[in-house]
């Protein structure tokens, strides 16, 4: 357990180092790292553990189908989604406490949010976390149903990444760019999460945690009926 | 009312993929096409209290309709009620009152210790299983003495027990079992055989056992029936029920 956390440590200490060296390489022309580091580091954060949760439970799930762990679990009680949010809560335990340990780096360096900004964060963390669940279940579904399906959706999860506007603002970007970001719960949550750790004004927060409340709205039965639907149609098949 | 219930029970598999000119194939990668059936018209039923076997060669169907009753896979034809309920509306009941051994000891975690490990699936079992069950299942297995022990440092027959161990937690109505005396020295295969026909004529479970082995059916159960490429050839009754058979069994 101490290794383990050792490592989480380490990885989200390396993630802020990795940001705050690419700030200061964007900024180097005008000659400041810190605009750039607290646009970018929030919602980079937040997104890089949301995908290792998406990827990790994934993986979970195929390394639980392929040595048979998967029947014997199925053969208990559990419900499909009851046992995808299972195999997502190992992870999700990781990605939080390297969300946590990140805060406590950037602590450390004077970056980290403060007052009333930390519950405001945290709020958004919760939501995300929601949200990065459902996802999850969506990729757990995809993986059970085929590899292209899955691959399909790993590149639907990539681009949602690039588009959300974590690393570069979308203002720049053709007005497609904007609509197709519209369309995926990432932008909503890159956004929220640099106006609660910026302490921007309170309606557009509102607006961003609003959102996010729609996409979970929408997510949440929708995963859980891709989870139901994937699961009888790999005991229809006789591929658990 | 039968615990188990079989009436035309079919089931087809996939008998190769489709050619790369079929879109499917581009969609979800391998897509089966054509179907060999594993299952065919199947009916029977098993009592409360009853031991039955399901002998036959490789590829018979044994563990086919063994994971239909245990609703891991669905059935295409028929109607497969346990407990009354029936496997594919009510899946999730139907697991309650099931303990089910699998041919494959998968699904334990090999860091945790033999105890844990079946905590964990008490919890998940929907049945109530508290500290007394989990060590009158090890006990029935002959691990009472070994419950702290990491599941890794296990040997292939000791793990077949721990697997008959979880399938018994929570004293279920219906024990389906796979295979129990499989890479198993004689002694343990003799205490299986204990475990099992205490578990039907003293604690009144309805026990389907699969096995290919036709001396262990005729040995231990009440009753079997013969597959043969997916048809029920015939039931032959064994033997009487004891009307109390003597347990070896702790607790």
């Amino acid at each position: 357990m101490a290794h383990q956390m050792f490592f989480f440590a380490l990885e989200a200490a390396l993630l802020v180092v990795a940001i705050w060296q690419m700030a200061r390489l964007v900024e180097r022309p005008v000659g400041g790292a810190r605009d750039y580091f607290f646009f970018a580091a929030p919602a980079l954060l937040l997104l890089s553990f949301v995908v290792s949760l998406v990827l990790s439970s994934a993986a979970a799930l195929r390394r639980a189908r392929a040595d048979g762990s998967l029947e014997a679990l199925m053969s208990t009680a559990v419900t499909p989604t009851g046992l995808g949010l299972g195999l997502a809560m190992f992870p999700a335990e990781s990605m939080l406490l390297r969300l946590f340990f990140a805060y406590c780096l950037a602590a450390l360096l004077g970056v980290a949010p403060r007052g009333w900004e930390v519950p405001a964060a945290l709020v958004t963390v919760i939501l995300s976390f929601a949200i990065a669940l459902c996802v999850a279940l969506l990729a757990e579904a995809a993986s059970l149903l085929g590899r292209r399906i899955f691959a399909a959706a790993l590149l639907l999860l990539f681009c949602g990444v690039a588009l959300s506007g974590a690393l570069f603002p979308l203002a720049a970007l053709p007005p497609a760019v904007h609509v197709a970001s519209e369309l995926l719960p990432f932008r909503a949550m890159a956004d929220a999460m640099r106006l609660s750790y910026s302490g921007a004004p309170g309606a557009s927060l509102t607006q961003s945690w609003a959102a996010l409340v729609l996409w979970l709205a929408l997510l949440a039965p929708v995963s859980w009926l891709a989870m139901e639907g994937a699961f009888r149609r790999v005991r229809r098949h006789g591929s658990l | 009312m039968p615990t188990i219930e079989v009436r035309g029970l079919s089931k087809w598999f996939a008998a190769g993929e489709a050619p790369h000119s079929d879109w499917r194939f581009w969609l979800a990668g391998r897509r089966a096409c054509g179907q060999i059936p594993a299952l065919r018209e199947i009916d029977f039923a098993v009592e409360a209290g009853e031991l039955v076997g399901v002998v036959g060669a490789n590829g018979a169907g044994k563990t086919t309709l063994l994971r239909v009753l245990a609703t891991l896979l669905l059935p295409d034809a028929g109607e497969v009620t346990i407990g009354g309920l029936d496997v594919v509306e009510h899946a999730a009941e139907v697991r309650r009152r099931i303990g089910l051994m699998l041919p494959e000891d998968a699904g334990f975690a090999p860091r945790l210790s033999l105890r844990s490990n079946l905590e964990f699936y008490g919890a998940l079992s929907g049945r109530y299983v508290g500290r007394p069950d989990i060590y009158y299942a090890l006990d029935a297995v002959g691990l009472a003495e070994r419950a702290d022990e990491l599941y890794a440092g296990l040997g292939t027959g000791h793990r077949r027990r721990l697997s008959l161990a979880r399938a018994l937690l929570g004293d279920p109505r219906i024990l389906l079992l796979d295979e129990p005396a499989r890479s198993v020295d004689s002694e343990f295969a003799e205490r299986i055989a204990d475990v099992v026909r205490h578990a039907a004529h003293s604690r009144g479970a309805a026990v389907l056992l699969v096995s290919h082995d036709r001396d262990e059916i005729r040995n231990l159960c009440d009753r079997s029936l013969l597959l043969h490429e997916g048809r029920l050839l015939h039931a032959t009754t064994v033997r009487k029920p004891a009307a109390a058979a003597p347990s070896a069994v702790g607790g």
